[in-house]
């Protein structure tokens, strides 16, 4: 059963890791004891998803032998760091995004929806889209607003310019709805006056009060005629979708017939972890 | 090979350590190129692991591929009411991703 050894191999990877990092911890003047503490946290981790069956007494044997009363002290230390995994790692993620963008303070509340709702995924696609959105867009004028602005008031953006970085990118269409806060807010403020100026000074206000939703009728992205199955399948709750990691070797397909060779891999499937050497797969399309 | 996929670090385990290097970075007992490293060796302990430490096989049957993905040397699959046999059991599961490198 690749699951009951699963235990074994996990704990074998994290002395291997352990030891070799060793040399890096000394050479950047990281005391041994944070090495130990990054041990704890990812045993402890590890042993609270459950994703295999654990013997916590061997293993606590095999690495503290001499410092069990203070694994038995500190363990329900750990589970206060562990309480709030999600906020710190939200924060972190948050003020990298704020330190990069220079945003409003009045902007980071929106982006704890945004970072809720898309997951793990995000932080790297937030990451990129900033090196590859900040070089393109300038804040006047690619202010791309939203569709219902750029629509109904006067031509003072360039409607082919927000087209083009709209669809660059389909994930990246949620942090434009971030940037586009983040610059739409100071920049909502000169435009007013514009806005007033045109026929239509309603859409402004709207903007500046309510989150941009980018429900529209043209073909702009998100727009209705998505294919709902692909979001569903995007959405998905990263912890629980059950996931397999591997290499292939082979991958062929007859008509309608796919075979697949695999090696190598993790799987996540239930909330249980397997590993395997070798795989096969035949699916039909 | 001195460069290893860093496919794994999506694992249970893998978070578990970026999780762990995140919450010492926060505190500043590490700084982010240390833990780099880190995952680096993560990437390369946890290849060789499983290249050598793992003897299971495994088995997916007669599911419906609802989408299949190639890009990059990347495989991506999404298989619908497969059928995974592995070594003493067999594990009916509605839905599965299957994210697979280059083994070459």
């Amino acid at each position: 059963m690749s699951n009951s050894i699963v235990a074994t191999v996990y704990s074998g990877v994290i002395k291997d890791v352990i030891e070799n990092v060793k040399k890096d911890f000394e050479d950047n003047g990281v005391d041994e004891s944070v090495l130990r503490e990054l041990e704890r946290l990812w045993e402890c981790k590890i042993k609270s998803a459950k994703v295999a069956p654990w013997e916590a007494n061997g293993l606590v044997e095999d690495h503290n032998q001499n410092n069990q009363n203070i694994n038995g002290g500190s363990s329900n230390q750990h589970y206060m760091p562990m309480q709030n995994p999600s906020d710190p790692g939200l924060q972190y993620q948050r003020t990298e995004f704020d330190s990069v963008a220079n945003l409003p303070s009045r902007a980071v509340g929106m982006h704890t929806n945004n970072n809720n709702e898309a997951g793990r995924p995000q932080p790297y696609i937030i990451k990129n889209g900033n090196g590859n959105l900040l070089p393109q867009t300038s804040p006047t004028s690619s202010f791309p607003a939203s569709s219902d602005i750029s629509n109904r008031s006067t031509p003072i953006y360039n409607q082919a310019d927000d087209q083009k970085i709209y669809h660059n990118h389909q994930n990246l269409q949620t942090m434009m709805g971030q940037q586009q806060d983040d610059y739409g807010n100071p920049l909502g403020e000169k435009l007013i006056p514009r806005g007033e100026t045109s026929t239509n000074s309603s859409p402004l206000p709207e903007f500046n009060t309510r989150e941009p939703s980018f429900v529209v009728d043209n073909d702009d992205i998100n727009s209705d005629l998505d294919d709902p199955d692909d979001e569903d399948t995007n959405a998905d709750g990263e912890e629980t979708q059950n996931i397999i990691l591997c290499l292939y070797d082979k991958v062929t397909r007859t008509k309608n017939k796919w075979k697949c060779q695999l090696k190598d891999g993790i799987m996540s499937v239930n909330g249980r972890d397997y590993l395997f050497q070798k795989g096969n797969g035949d699916f039909e399309f | 090979m001195t460069h290893y996929y860093e496919l794994y670090r999506r694992s249970s385990i893998g978070l578990a350590l970026t999780d762990s290097l995140d919450e010492l970075i926060k505190q500043d007992r590490i700084t982010p190129q240390l833990a780099m490293k880190v995952l680096l060796q993560f990437d390369k302990s946890i290849a060789e692991t499983l290249e050598h430490k793992v003897k299971h096989k495994a088995t997916f049957k007669a599911g419906h591929l609802h989408t299949y993905r190639f890009c990059d040397e990347v495989w991506t699959f999404i298989i619908k009411n497969p059928n995974l046999k592995l070594e003493h059991e067999s594990v009916p599961v509605d839905k599965i991703k299957i994210v697979a490198c280059n083994s070459k």
